[in-house]
């Protein structure tokens, strides 16, 4: 039997946190929440999952950063993340491409469009 | 007179030579006419082979045809289905952002928790970083209890009764502009993308005007209609309650 896949969901807004888990709540997926950037990035290195969710601006340690620092990461360094960004602006997406994120979503946040992006990289 | 010996054999000869030529003609008609018999045998069953190779053609050109057909069809309903899909997410995720606004709303126990909560579902749910949320103080005039991304001056207009915005308060309807306010306008007191007044009753508890939308929006949604009567029902009440528990305990 299969293990099944892990996303993590990084953001400090519990309001964002209940729509992605109401969007992947019929997908195949167990899910794992961070409130910010260091438990986010802490929670990857402890519990290796599939792919992670990560909003941008949050508390102690904003999302570049965490992605950054999970980038470095020698066991986590491949693990692919999509940005949950609010301001969708060439600079906030080159930053994000910069700090090596996959791929990026706008708030608000189109459910069809966040589950294709999460099957382009790690399947359903 | 009497026969002469050469003349004889010589029409004799000639004779012969006749008859055998008749002969070598007959055989050679005879000949002909069996491969003209053959020829003509040949011709009919290619003539038959042609008609069953048309035949043939015809039917699977015929056959081609359904199956183009079919494909057509098929290829349209996967279409269809691809559209229904997408259009049933689309009412999934809908129906996820009004719940969990309902939910935020409703399950918020202090007047900090509703106007984070306001505060997140015009963030997250609506896409708008430039809004001010107000109230009324005892005499009914507006004050601004709340912000995001909007100037100083700017706020402190906002709620005078001079203010654009004044007229759409006593109103206490829903106002939305529409086309909407987006990124690349000017930021225009006069013109909020939506002020959504909460009001319990007659009695107005607060309102949200909402100015420029997120780059990334391109205009005023159904959704977002919804979510606003969302915010003007449940919020409503959830700032009403939270009043009422605050004069309840003022009374104890």
């Amino acid at each position: 039997m299969t293990q099944r896949k892990k996303i993590l969901l990084v953001d400090d807004s519990s309001t964002v946190l209940m729509v992605e888990q109401m969007i992947l709540r019929n997908s195949p997926f167990d899910i794992l929440i961070a409130r910010d950037g260091e438990a986010g990035f802490e929670t990857a290195v402890k519990e290796r999952p599939d792919l992670i969710l990560m909003d941008v601006m949050m508390p102690r340690m904003d999302g570049f950063d965490a992605l950054r620092e999970i980038r470095a990461h020698e066991e986590i360094k491949d693990t692919p993340v999509i940005m949950v960004t609010t301001r969708g602006e060439g600079v906030n997406i080159e930053t994000g491409y910069t700090a090596g994120c996959n791929d990026y979503v706008t708030k608000p946040i189109n459910g069809s469009e966040l589950l294709s992006k999460i099957n382009n990289l790690i399947g359903s | 007179m009497a026969n002469d010996p050469n003349q004889e054999s010589y029409v004799r000869r000639v004779l012969e030579e006749t008859r055998e030529y008749e002969r070598r003609l007959r055989e050679d008609n005879e000949s002909l006419r069996e491969l003209v018999a053959t020829l003509e045998c040949e011709r009919i069953a290619l003539r038959k082979r042609v008609e069953e190779l048309e035949a043939g053609v015809t039917q699977q050109l015929t056959e081609m045809s359904t199956l183009r057909e079919r494909l057509t069809a098929q290829v349209n309903a996967n279409l269809k289905s691809t559209e229904q899909q997408l259009a049933i997410e689309q009412q999934n995720t809908n129906l996820a952002n009004l719940y969990v606004a309902s939910y935020r709303l409703n399950g918020a126990l202090d007047r900090a928790e509703i106007v984070d909560a306001i505060r997140e579902i015009v963030i997250n749910l609506v896409g708008c970083e430039e809004f001010a949320l107000l109230e009324p103080d005892h005499g009914g005039a507006w004050k601004v209890c709340s912000s995001m991304g909007l100037p100083e001056d700017f706020l402190a207009r906002m709620a005078t009764p001079e203010s654009p915005l004044a007229g759409h308060l006593e109103s206490r309807r829903l106002h939305v502009t529409d086309p909407a306010v987006l990124s690349v306008d000017e930021l225009d007191l006069s013109r909020p993308t939506a002020c959504v007044v909460m009001s319990v009753g007659d009695e107005a508890v607060g309102a949200v005007a909402m100015y420029r939308l997120l780059p990334q929006k391109s205009g005023i949604e159904p959704l977002d209609r919804e979510i606003f009567d969302l915010l003007a029902a449940n919020a409503a009440m959830a700032l009403y309650r939270v009043k009422l528990q605050e004069q309840v305990k003022g009374v104890q």
